[in-house]
C-alpha cells in the first residue's frame, strides 16, 4: 500500500487549503440556519407579513382600529419617518408594505371624495396583495357601517368592525405523511452539500493526481517493479476513501446544525436525503477524475475547482431553486447532474406517502445521477488512454541528447 | 524611467494567465450565471393566481351567493385570485396530496372550511378570502338586524372599492436581482488583491527572481512600489470597467445614471483591493499558496456579508452589527452601487467612498512600513 500511503502523506500537507472550504461552509450554514428560523405545526398557522404604518394625519378610532387590526394578521415594524430608512427597509423586505396615512384622511374618510392612503410595496409581491386585500376590507366595512348607519360615531363604527373581523374560518392541515415534514433549515442544508462536497473532492483528487502525473514520477513508476493495475487500484482506493471521509464529515456538519429539524422526521426520509448526496459523492468522483486530466498546476486546479462547482450548482438548481427556471435554462440544466440531485431533494422533501409510485421518479433521478457518473468515468477513461499512449505526455521531459 | 517600469508592469500582469482568470475570468462567467439564474427572482415574489380545489357536492350546490363569488374570483383577467377545480373530496384530496393544488374548500355545516397540506402565504390569502366572505355576511346581518331601512340599498353599502394607492419612495424599482451583482463587483475589486500580491512579490528579493533583480537596480524604492502599483490599478480599473460595462449593457443590470460615481468607485474599490493584496502579501512569511488560500478566504467572507449569497445579509448585518458592517470594505463598496442605484442623494455613497479611502491608506501605510528598509543577509 505504498502508493496509498504516499497519497495520504500528500493530503496530511494539502490538509490547511482543503480545510479551508469547510471553514467557509460552516459560518455559511450557521448563518442559513439562523435565518431560517421556520418550526413545524401541526395546527394550521397564517403567514403574518412585515408592514409599517407611518401616520401623518390625526390619531382617530377608525385609524387606531386599523392598527389593531394589522398587528394581529401582520408584524408591525416600527421605522423611523425617514425617507432613507423606509426605502432602505423596503428594498432589503424588513417591511414589505408600507402604509402612509395621509394629512386630513380621516376628515375625507366619509366624505363622497375619500383620500386614499399610501402604500410603498414590493411591486405586484404577494405580501402587499394581501395587506391590500386586509386594508381594503377593514375599510369597507367602516364605509358599510357608516353608511347604514350615519349616526353612528367612529368608535362603535370601528368597535363593530372589529367585531366581523373577528370572525375566522376554520382550517384543517392534513399531514399526509404522520411525520414531520423536512424542515426549510434542512432543505437547505442539503440543497448545498453538493457546492461544497463537488469542490473538496476536486480539490483533494487532482492534488494527487498532479504529483503522480509528473512525468519524473511516472516514468519512475513505471520502471518499478509496482504492477500499473495494483498502482490504479490503489489510487482508485485513495479518491473513494478521501471522498466517503469529506462526505461523512459534511453529513455530521449537517446533522450537528440540524438536530433540533430532525426530531419527528420519517427515518426514511432522512435516508433517501444521505443516500441522495452519497450518490452526488459518486458524481463528484467522477467529475473529478475526469477534469483532473487537465489540471496541471495549483491555479488551473482551484481555477478548475471553483468554476466547475459554480457552474454546477447555479445551472443545477442548488443556488436557486429549480422552480424560478425559466424553460430555457431548465433546458440546460437538465444536461447537469446537480439538477437531477435537486430534483431527487424536491421529490423526497414534498413526498407524502411511501408507495411504488410515489418512490418511483425519486429512483430514476437517482438513477439519472449514476447515469452521468458513468459517463463522466467512461470519458475519464478514453482521456487517461490518449494522454498515456501520446507522445505529449512527457513532453516536458528532454533526453540528455535533447538538451 | 518611471513609464518604463510602468509598462513592464502592465505587460507582466496582462501575460500572467493566473491574474487574469480570478480577476477577469471568474468574474464574467458567474455574472453570467447570475443572469441566467437570478433573471426570474423578482416573478418568484409576485402574485400569482392561486390553485384552488372545491369540493363540488350538494352543499356547494345549494349555496348560490359562495358559487357565484368563487366563479367570479376565478375568472382570467386582472383581478383573478384562483384557478379552481371543481372535484369530489377524494379527487381533491389526492390534488392536495400531489401538490397540484395549495388547498381545498368544502362547505361543511352550512359554512366554508378549508383544507391545507402546509402553512404558507397562499393558504392565508386563501383563508384571507373565506373570513371576508363570512364577515361581509356578518356585517350585512348585523346592519339588517339594527337598521331594516338599510335593506334596499344593502348591495350599494357593500360595494368593494379600494383604499389604496401605490406610491414609490425612489426613481428605480425594488428589485431583488441588483444586490447580488453589487456584491460580484465587491468581489472583483478584492480579487484585485491577487495583483497586490503580484506587485508585492516581484518587489521582495527573498520571494521571486524578478524582485531579487529589481532590489539590486539602481532605480529609487519608491519609484518601483509607485510604478507597480500604478500599473496594478490600471489594470484592476479597465477590468471593473469592463465588468459594468458588461453588465449595464449585456446583462441589463443597472447601475444608475450617474457614470462619473460609478467610476469613482470603481477606482476607489480597485485601490482598496490591491492594497488589501499587498497588505496580506508583505506582512507575513507564508507560502505563496497559503498567502492566496487567506485571500481568496477573506474575500468570500467579506463578499458573503456583503450579501453575494444571500441577499440582504448586509442589511441584517448593518441593523444586528453595524460596526463590521462598517469595517467590511466589500460592503462598502456594493453599498456604495446600492446607493447609486436607488437614493436619490449621494451623502451615503460619499460617506462608503471616504470610508474605504481611510482604509486604503491604512492598508497601503501597513505595507510601505514592511516594504521599507529590508535587507537580506540571505535569499
Amino acid at each position: 500500500m505504498r502508493v496509498f500511503n504516499t497519497c495520504m502523506l500528500i493530503m496530511k500537507r494539502n490538509l490547511g487549503a482543503m480545510l479551508m472550504y469547510i471553514i467557509i461552509f460552516i459560518p455559511l450554514m450557521i448563518v442559513m440556519s439562523i435565518l431560517s428560523t421556520e418550526k413545524y405545526n401541526l395546527s394550521f398557522e397564517e403567514s403574518k407579513p412585515e408592514y409599517t404604518i407611518i401616520n401623518h394625519d390625526i390619531t382617530t378610532p377608525i385609524t387606531e382600529g386599523l392598527e389593531r387590526y394589522l398587528s394581529d394578521k401582520g408584524s408591525e415594524v416600527k421605522l423611523e419617518d425617514d425617507i432613507q430608512v423606509l426605502q432602505d427597509a423596503n428594498f432589503f423586505h424588513e417591511t414589505e408594505y408600507i402604509i402612509m396615512i395621509p394629512e386630513g384622511f380621516s376628515a375625507a374618510l366619509f366624505t363622497d371624495a375619500p383620500m386614499k392612503l399610501e402604500t410603498v410595496q414590493t411591486p405586484d409581491s404577494t405580501d402587499s396583495y394581501y395587506m391590500r386585500l386586509l386594508v381594503d376590507q377593514y375599510f369597507n366595512l367602516v364605509t358599510g357601517y357608516h353608511k347604514a348607519a350615519p349616526e353612528l360615531g367612529e368608535a362603535e363604527i370601528a368597535a363593530r368592525t372589529l367585531n366581523d373581523l373577528s370572525i375566522e374560518t376554520a382550517v384543517e392541515k392534513i399531514n399526509y405523511t404522520g411525520s414531520t415534514p423536512v424542515s426549510e433549515k434542512l432543505r437547505t442544508f442539503f440543497r448545498f452539500v453538493p457546492y461544497i462536497l463537488l469542490m473538496i473532492i476536486i480539490l483533494c483528487t487532482s492534488t494527487i493526481m498532479m504529483a503522480f502525473s509528473k512525468p519524473q514520477l511516472r516514468m519512475r513508476n513505471m520502471s518499478s517493479p509496482l504492477r500499473p493495475f495494483s498502482l490504479s487500484m490503489q489510487l482508485i482506493l485513495y479518491y473513494c476513501i478521501i471522498s466517503l471521509i469529506c462526505w461523512v464529515l459534511i453529513c455530521l456538519l449537517g446533522l450537528i446544525v440540524n438536530i433540533n429539524s430532525l426530531s419527528g422526521m420519517d427515518p426514511r426520509i432522512l435516508a433517501l436525503l444521505f443516500l441522495n448526496t452519497f450518490i452526488y459523492m459518486i458524481v463528484s468522483i467522477a467529475v473529478s477524475s475526469m477534469v483532473c486530466s487537465f489540471i496541471k498546476n495549483e491555479t488551473v486546479q482551484n481555477a478548475v475547482a471553483n468554476i466547475l462547482s459554480l457552474v454546477f450548482c447555479f445551472l443545477g438548481g442548488i443556488f436557486v431553486p429549480l422552480e424560478m427556471f425559466d424553460s430555457t435554462l431548465s433546458a440546460v440544466g437538465k444536461f447537469i447532474p446537480t439538477y437531477w440531485y435537486s430534483m431527487t431533494l424536491d421529490s423526497i422533501c414534498s413526498l407524502s406517502v411511501f408507495t411504488r409510485e410515489s418512490i418511483t421518479p425519486i429512483m430514476t433521478y437517482m438513477l439519472l445521477q449514476l447515469g452521468f457518473a458513468a459517463t463522466f468515468i467512461c470519458i475519464a477513461l478514453v482521456i487517461n488512454k490518449k494522454n498515456q499512449s501520446a507522445e505529449e505526455s512527457f513532453g516536458s521531459v528532454k533526453t540528455e541528447i535533447e538538451g | 524611467m518611471f513609464w518604463n517600469m510602468y509598462k513592464c508592469k502592465l505587460l507582466r500582469i496582462v501575460r500572467n494567465r493566473y491574474l487574469l482568470i480570478w480577476t477577469f475570468v471568474f468574474p464574467f462567467i458567474l455574472s453570467t450565471l447570475f443572469y441566467f439564474t437570478f433573471s426570474s427572482l423578482d416573478a418568484d415574489n409576485q402574485f400569482q393566481a392561486i390553485r384552488l380545489g372545491v369540493v363540488n357536492d350538494e352543499a356547494f350546490q345549494n349555496d348560490a351567493m359562495f358559487k357565484n363569488t368563487i366563479e367570479a374570483l376565478s375568472a382570467e383577467g386582472d383581478e383573478q385570485m384562483f384557478i379552481t377545480s371543481y372535484a369530489d373530496r377524494a379527487a381533491v384530496d389526492d390534488m392536495l396530496r400531489d401538490n397540484e393544488i395549495s388547498g381545498y374548500i368544502q362547505i361543511v355545516d352550512g359554512s366554508p372550511k378549508l383544507f391545507v397540506k402546509e402553512n404558507g402565504l397562499k393558504q392565508t390569502i386563501m383563508k384571507c378570502f373565506l373570513d371576508q366572505y363570512s364577515q361581509t355576511k356578518s356585517s350585512i346581518a348585523a346592519i339588517i338586524k339594527t337598521s331594516p331601512d338599510a335593506v334596499q340599498n344593502i348591495s350599494g353599502l357593500f360595494d368593494r372599492r379600494e383604499f389604496t394607492k401605490k406610491v414609490s419612495l425612489t426613481k428605480n424599482p425594488q428589485t431583488d436581482r441588483v444586490c447580488y451583482f453589487y456584491a460580484l463587483l465587491a468581489m472583483v475589486c478584492f480579487y484585485g488583491g491577487f495583483m497586490g500580491m503580484e506587485i508585492v512579490e516581484e518587489l521582495q528579493a527573498n520571494l521571486t527572481g524578478v524582485g531579487a533583480r529589481r532590489t539590486v537596480s539602481s532605480a529609487r524604492r519608491y519609484k518601483l512600489v509607485a510604478a507597480d502599483m500604478l500599473a496594478g490599478l490600471t489594470s484592476q480599473f479597465i477590468i471593473m470597467v469592463v465588468l459594468c460595462v458588461y453588465l449595464e449593457f449585456a446583462l441589463d443590470v443597472s447601475l444608475g445614471s450617474n457614470i462619473w460615481a460609478v467610476l469613482l468607485i470603481c477606482l476607489v474599490g480597485s485601490l482598496a483591493g490591491i492594497s488589501f493584496g499587498a497588505m496580506i502579501t508583505v506582512s507575513n512569511k507564508l507560502k505563496a499558496s497559503t498567502k492566496s488560500a487567506i485571500l481568496i478566504t477573506v474575500t468570500m467572507i467579506m463578499s458573503f456579508m456583503s450579501g453575494l449569497m444571500v441577499e440582504g445579509i448586509n442589511y441584517i448585518i448593518m441593523q444586528k452589527a453595524p460596526v463590521v458592517a462598517w469595517l467590511n470594505p466589500a460592503a462598502r463598496i456594493a453599498d456604495a452601487f446600492y446607493c447609486l442605484y436607488y437614493f436619490d442623494s449621494y451623502n451615503r455613497y460619499f460617506t462608503n467612498i471616504i470610508i474605504l479611502l481611510l482604509m486604503t491608506a491604512v492598508m497601503f501605510s501597513i505595507t510601505v512600513v514592511f516594504l521599507r528598509r529590508q535587507r537580506y543577509e540571505s535569499i
